[in-house]
């Protein structure tokens, strides 16, 4: 068993580092490979994947913790609670971020398929916020559950656990390699491989981690499932558009 | 001149400079928290260096619901008002006074 520990004070730290070198890995993408869309446009797009992703992150993840929520409104610690920094979930964060920028594109009017350019940021960022995870223990949500490998990680209450953000790391570098291949793909392809990799991992990596379920999926499984459907039925639909540019 | 109050403040990079003090207080929230813990003769400091930390969390996170709702509105009242204000065809004619080749 590997002894960790629990040192939730470190959380925001590798959390703000996420979002810094995902910034930096998407600023250097950029400029190595230039961008589909116009300065303004872009700002207009990154401004509301940040404010989709903030508050889908927390809707999602306090939605999870119903129990507490409710008793925060009970007691009159609502806002309290609103702004502790625990209590978001990287699922809530992406369907969010790209809900926004959906909404974003309607009203300014852009065509372009706008998320290639972040889909490496979002591995790198996303692995860097996971070891912040995996120091923060048992104080954040999303340690594994109980298990006898030998690679079983002790956060500090003697029992050897998953340690799922490791799988997770491992599992970003893939998707990450991927997405950085240097193909020909089609526009928004790398956005939505990386979307149903990470959101097909987390259905199937959830079950490892404890959490109470609803219909035997927890909620954020739920929300994977229905990312994973509007993924399916997006590229359905883009398919058929490219059948009838072909034929007209 | 006549461009909409929408296009004409810039609530794409305010939003985002609004995030980025968002995250940057966060960080060093839980940094102040990681290597002070020893504290000592550094205590009042430190207390006072969270509490600004927290401040900059809390005003950031206003100021980010606020302009984020100052945007979707005027942009909903931009859309609706394109709308009514576009000029109504009676006549299927084309402008040929126009010297543009736009089609």
């Amino acid at each position: 068993m590997i002894p960790i520990g629990s040192h939730p004070a470190w959380h925001p730290v590798m959390e703000t580092l996420a979002y810094a070198t995902g910034f930096a890995v998407y600023r250097w993408m950029r400029a190595r490979q230039g961008d589909i869309v116009p300065e303004p446009q872009r700002w207009t797009v990154l401004a509301a994947a940040a404010v989709g992703a903030l508050m889908g992150s927390r809707l999602l993840g306090l939605s999870e913790q119903w129990p507490t929520v409710e008793q925060a409104w009970r007691t009159g610690r609502m806002l309290e609670l609103l702004i502790s920094p625990g209590g978001k979930t990287i699922v809530g964060g992406l369907l969010g971020g790209w809900l926004g920028v959906e909404i974003a594109k309607k009203f300014s009017g852009i065509q372009r398929r706008t998320g290639d350019l972040f889909a490496l940021p979002f591995c790198v960022g996303i692995a860097v916020g996971r070891v912040g995870c995996l120091i923060a223990g048992l104080a954040d949500d999303t340690y594994g559950k109980p298990t006898s490998l030998p690679w079983a990680v002790d956060l500090g209450d003697g029992i050897g656990r998953h340690p799922v953000q490791v799988y997770e790391i491992l599992f970003l570098a893939l998707v990450g390699v991927i997405v950085s291949r240097p193909a020909k793909w089609p526009e928004g392809a790398r956005f939505r491989i990386f979307m149903g990799c990470y959101l097909g991992w987390r259905l199937v990596i959830d079950f490892l981690k404890p959490q109470p379920l609803i219909h035997g999926l927890n909620l954020i499984q739920w929300s994977c499932v229905a990312g994973i459907v509007v993924l399916v039925s997006g590229g359905f639909r883009a398919r058929k558009g490219l059948h009838e540019q072909a034929a007209g | 001149m006549n461009k909409r109050l929408v296009d004409r403040i810039p609530f794409a990079k305010i939003l985002l400079v609004l995030v980025a003090i968002f995250i940057l207080s966060l960080g060093m929230c839980g940094a102040t928290l990681v290597f002070g813990g020893s504290r000592g003769v550094w205590s009042n400091l430190l207390d006072n260096l969270v509490v600004a930390e927290m401040a900059g969390m809390v005003l950031s996170a206003a100021a980010l619901v606020l302009t984020a709702f100052l945007w979707v509105t005027l942009a909903l009242i931009g859309a609706s008002a394109t709308r009514v204000s576009q000029p109504q065809r009676l006549l299927n004619e084309r402008d040929d006074t126009k010297l543009d080749n736009r089609d």
